[in-house]
C-alpha cells in the first residue's frame, strides 16, 4: 500500500512539475530564457571588463560563482512550447528539440566548464583564469554555433 | 568557344562562391582532434630559435588544423579526411602528416612551398581555391619552410583520404586556370615602409597567414574576393550565415571596439558585451588566434583599426 502511495505521489509530482514547465506562454518562456542567457553574458562581460581594464580583480570569483550557479538552469529553459514556431522572437533553433541528447551534451559541458572556471577563479593566477575563461567561452560558442541563429 | 568558356567560368565562379564559404565553415568543429595540439596556451613566439617551434606557431597563425582534421571521434589531427559536402559533390581534405603514401612524406620542401604559395599540387595541377592559397601566397619563404619543418616532425598517420567526388562539370580542374589568370596574385607580401612594423605584422597576419578575408570579405560573381570591400563582411558566409564587417565602422563594424576588446575577443571568444558568437569564429579562436602572442594580437588590432571604415551591413 505504501509503495502504491509513493508511486501515485511520484506520478502526481512529475505531472505537476511538467504542468509548471509548460504553463508559461511561449512569449514568457522565451523571454525568461533570454534573461537567463543575458545574466550569464552579463557576468561574462563583467569578467571581460575586469581583465581588460585591470579593475577590481578580486571580483572575478564572485562573477564565477554567479555563472556556476546559473549554468544548471540552462537545461530547464527549453519547454516544448518555446520553439521557433511558437514565438518568432527566439533565436533558438528547432534542432534543440530534434536532437535532445546532443543538445544535453552541450549543456553538460557548460556546467562542467562553469565549475572548472569557478575553481580556477578562486585561486588561479591571471593567465590561468584567462585560459579557463576561454574554455568556458568555447562551451558557450560551441552551442551557439549549432543551436542559435546568429 | 568564348561563350562556352565564359559560361564554364561562370559556373566555376558559382561553384567557388558556394564552396569557399562551405569549406571555411568547417572551422568550428575541430575541437576534439585539435586538442592534442592546442594544449599549453600561448605557443612559441615567432622568434623561437628552432624551425620546428616556429613552424608550430605558424600552424596556429595560419589556421591549418581545423580543415585538415577529421571530425570523427578519435581522428588524429592533421591526418585529413574531413568530408565537405557541397551541392557539387564532396571534397575530402588531404592528410598533411608525413606519411609516405597517404600524407606528404614524399614531398620536398619545394613541393610544399609551391602548394602554399602557388596553389599547385605536386603534379602541377591547380588546387581548388577552397584551399586558401590566394591568401597563403603572401607567406614568407621562411614561415613556409618552418611550417614544413614542423609538419615533417609529426608522427606519420596512416589515413587514406578518398579523392574528391565532384559532379560534372566541377571535376574539371583545367577550368581553374582562367580563374587563376583573372584573380590569383602570387606576389609575396610587401611591407609598407610608411607604416610601423606592428602594422605590417598585423597586415601579414590578417591577410596572409590568418586568411581572415576568406570569410570576412564578400565575393564577386566569379567567387573571387571583392577586394574593394576588404573585410567589410560577407552576407553569404559559411553555411549560408552572414559574416561580420570587421572594418572600424562605428555602427556596422568594430569601430566601437578598443584594442583590448579586439585582442581579448581573439584570445578568448568573448565579445565586448559578454556574449560569445557562434558561426565558425569559435574554432578560429580555438585552433588559431587563441594561440597567438599578445604582440601578434595587438598587431592584428592595429591593422584592423587602420582600415577604411565601410558601412556594409555584413552580418552582425
Amino acid at each position: 500500500m505504501k509503495a502504491k502511495l509513493v508511486a501515485v505521489a511520484s506520478v502526481l509530482s512529475i505531472l505537476s512539475a511538467s504542468a509548471v514547465a509548460i504553463a508559461a506562454e511561449p512569449k514568457d518562456a522565451v523571454e525568461y530564457r533570454q534573461a537567463v542567457m543575458a545574466s550569464l553574458g552579463g557576468h561574462a562581460g563583467a569578467i571581460s571588463r575586469i581583465v581588460k581594464q585591470q579593475v577590481d580583480y578580486d571580483h572575478i570569483a564572485q562573477h564565477a560563482e554567479a555563472i556556476a550557479a546559473t549554468a544548471p538552469l540552462v537545461e530547464d529553459i527549453w519547454p516544448d512550447n518555446s520553439k521557433p514556431g511558437d514565438y518568432e522572437k527566439t533565436d533558438a533553433l528547432a534542432k534543440i528539440w530534434d536532437e535532445p541528447d546532443a543538445f544535453q551534451e552541450k549543456v553538460d559541458k557548460l556546467k562542467v566548464e562553469a565549475e572548472d572556471f569557478l575553481a580556477v577563479a578562486k585561486g588561479g593566477d591571471q593567465g590561468e583564469v584567462i585560459a579557463a575563461f576561454k574554455e568556458l567561452g568555447q562551451s558557450c560558442g560551441g552551442c551557439h554555433d549549432d543551436y542559435r541563429a546568429e | 568557344m568564348r561563350r562556352l568558356s565564359r559560361r564554364l567560368s561562370r559556373r566555376i565562379g558559382f561553384l567557388l562562391r558556394i564552396l569557399a564559404p562551405l569549406l571555411a565553415a568547417v572551422a568550428w568543429t575541430a575541437a576534439a582532434p585539435a586538442q592534442e595540439l592546442t594544449d599549453g596556451g600561448v605557443e612559441a613566439a615567432p622568434e623561437a630559435d628552432s624551425a620546428i617551434a616556429r613552424g608550430k606557431y605558424i600552424l596556429y597563425a595560419a589556421g591549418c588544423v581545423t580543415c585538415h582534421s577529421s571530425e570523427d571521434e578519435g581522428a588524429m589531427p592533421l591526418a585529413g579526411g574531413r568530408a565537405l559536402e557541397t551541392p557539387f559533390g564532396t571534397f575530402h581534405t588531404p592528410n598533411i602528416t608525413p606519411h609516405q603514401t597517404m600524407g606528404i612524406g614524399q614531398w620536398s620542401e619545394t613541393d610544399f612551398l609551391r602548394a602554399l604559395r602557388r596553389g599547385l599540387s605536386r603534379n602541377g595541377s591547380p588546387y581548388y581555391p577552397a584551399f586558401p592559397y590566394t591568401s597563403y601566397a603572401g607567406m614568407t619563404v621562411q614561415d613556409a619552410r618552418d611550417l614544413f619543418s614542423y609538419l615533417r616532425s609529426l608522427q606519420p598517420v596512416a589515413n587514406a583520404v578518398p579523392d574528391h567526388d565532384l559532379a560534372f562539370p566541377y571535376n574539371f580542374r583545367l577550368a581553374l586556370w582562367p580563374w587563376r589568370w583573372l584573380y590569383f596574385d602570387s606576389a609575396p607580401f610587401q611591407p609598407d615602409p610608411d607604416r610601423s612594423a606592428e602594422w605590417n605584422r598585423g597586415a601579414y597576419l590578417v591577410n596572409h597567414l590568418g586568411h581572415c578575408g576568406e570569410c570576412h570579405t564578400p565575393r564577386n560573381a566569379l567567387g573571387a574576393k571583392d577586394e574593394a570591400r576588404h573585410l567589410a563582411g560577407n552576407p553569404e558566409g559559411p553555411e549560408g550565415k552572414a559574416v561580420p564587417n570587421i572594418t572600424p565602422h562605428e555602427a556596422n563594424g568594430v569601430g566601437d571596439w578598443d584594442t583590448a576588446d579586439l585582442t581579448f575577443f581573439l584570445k578568448t571568444g568573448f565579445l565586448p558585451d559578454g556574449d560569445v558568437a557562434g558561426g565558425g569564429m569559435n574554432s578560429v579562436i580555438e585552433d588559431s588566434t587563441g594561440h597567438l602572442t599578445d604582440a601578434d594580437l595587438n598587431a592584428i588590432a592595429t591593422y584592423l583599426q587602420s582600415l577604411k571604415p565601410m558601412a556594409d551591413a555584413g552580418g552582425q
